[in-house]
């Protein structure tokens, strides 16, 4: 199937997005809430900005002298002040009702809170955009249904389903990519290509592939397999990664 | 898992017009009360746009305050690391599709198509305009809801946002082959998610 799907989105659907690009203001309201709440927030908690690593799942730290130093206009010494400023600033910005409300609602967090970042009070189904992982060996090449014809209910699942297992071959192939060992990889997409010749991620194979050919030197056969893959996917977005690395091949 | 934005690609500078910014601060250096009125400024400037990816990176439209509100906290967290030679949005899109995991992750939340929001938003167009733009946006949103949240995060930066997959793969610290493929499958996705969802939406519309 995806040798028929164009690199780019249909033009229908490039307006539609086009339509809908733009950035649509919050609901009256919210801003002043949120921003209430994340000065109270910064406040109570004392997070601070940190030095630390990004993405490294530190919580936020706990001095509180630097949390209000952001805020200095609402920043209050004692633990008395801290509880009155949210209502000093809800008065400020919007009359004692809001004041009343924002002081009911704000939810501080304790700096030993959990990893979770958001609590939240109704506990429904949980969706997984994943899917559930599949049965390598299932799905026969071309099982995946055409899109226009996918039932809302099942056929997603279904072709997440296939995807995360062409996934999981493919993740064999790239974290032996990652690890140096070309030989690996280059088993991995074959296996791959038996299973799924014209797979979701049959590109994505091919890429890989051919980036296992040339890390072992073979560079004829990297640049036969990159010519075969132009032919097939002509216009693909993966064809500049792959020009780089049959590019990058030729230098010494 | 999509990754808040690396140190390498971090810090210094005050990216805000100082027009906006307030004079409040006392007893604080210079640089810190830069800092912060940068901070507060990309707040007010930058509010509507974490909220927008954020519905557009799933959150439940109940959820989206409290969602907001953690972003800029980390957002706070992570300031001094913002690095003003950069555009801001896909710095604090990259903090916003980190809740959004976590938000989808630990709160086993049903997301549900959103139209618009329980409040009014800040702005109404012509009547007809906005209904049609209503329904679009209900069709891109619940068409994005069927596309992972790593290659939403792709989509999302690269065809709505509109910046360059060098600025969004740096973002988003993943390298740029991963990023093409994520937003090669992402637009199959999409383009199948509007074509079974269109006609069922038209529908409705007409009834």
């Amino acid at each position: 199937m995806t040798t028929s799907d164009p690199p780019l989105l249909d033009a229908d659907v490039r307006a539609l997005l086009k339509r809908t690009a733009g950035i649509d203001p919050a609901p009256a309201g919210a801003r002043m809430r949120v921003e209430t709440r994340v000065l109270a927030r910064i406040l109570e908690s004392g997070v601070r900005p940190a030095a630390g690593g990004p993405g490294d799942g530190s919580r936020a730290g706990t001095s509180p002298g630097t949390a209000a130093s952001v805020f200095p206009a609402i920043a209050a010494p004692s633990g008395l002040a801290r509880r009155l400023v949210p209502l000093a600033v809800s008065f400020a910005l919007g009359g004692g009702v809001g004041g009343f409300v924002v002081s009911r609602t704000m939810r501080p967090v304790a700096p030993s809170a959990p990893a979770a970042l958001v609590q939240v009070a109704r506990p429904i189904e949980v969706v997984r955009p994943d899917g559930p992982t599949s049965n390598l060996a299932d799905p026969p090449a071309g099982s995946l249904p055409a899109s226009g014809g996918l039932d809302r209910s099942e056929a997603p699942a279904s072709a997440r389903s296939r995807l995360a297992a062409e996934r999981t071959l493919l993740d064999v192939a790239r974290g032996a990519l990652e690890r140096g060992k070309p030989r690996v990889a280059l088993a991995a997409t074959t296996r791959h290509e038996r299973v799924y010749r014209d797979g979701v991620l049959a590109q994505e194979r091919e890429a890989m592939a051919i980036r296992a050919l040339v890390m072992l030197d073979r560079l004829s056969d990297a640049r036969q397999r990159a010519a075969r893959f132009r032919a097939r996917f002509p216009g693909s977005v993966l064809w500049p990664a792959i020009e780089s690395i049959i590019g990058a091949s030729h230098t010494p | 898992m999509t990754m808040l934005p690396r140190p390498s690609q971090a810090p210094t500078v005050n990216p805000v017009d100082p027009v906006c910014l307030g004079s409040d601060e006392g007893g604080a250096t210079t640089d810190d009360r830069a800092r912060q009125a940068a901070f507060r400024a990309v707040f007010q400037k930058e509010f509507d746009y974490v909220w927008t990816s954020l519905r557009r990176l799933g959150v439940d439209t109940r959820d989206l305050e409290d969602v907001a509100q953690d972003v800029f906290i980390h957002v706070h967290h992570r300031w001094p690391e913002y690095d003003a030679k950069r555009p801001i949005r896909p710095w604090l899109f990259a903090f916003a599709a980190r809740c959004a995991s976590d938000w989808r992750r630990l709160a086993r939340h049903r997301v549900e198509v959103m139209g618009v929001s329980g409040e009014p938003a800040g702005v109404a167009p012509r009547a007809d305009d906005a209904l049609e733009r209503s329904r679009d946006l209900a069709l891109v949103l619940s068409a994005l809801e069927e596309i992972d949240l790593d290659r939403r995060s792709v989509f999302i930066l690269h065809e709505l946002d509109e910046y360059s997959m060098k600025e969004v793969t740096e973002v988003l610290g993943i390298p740029l082959f991963t990023g093409y493929s994520r937003l090669r499958v992402a637009r199959q996705e999409f383009t199948a998610a509007v074509r079974r969802l269109r006609p069922e939406q038209a529908g409705r519309g007409e009834t």
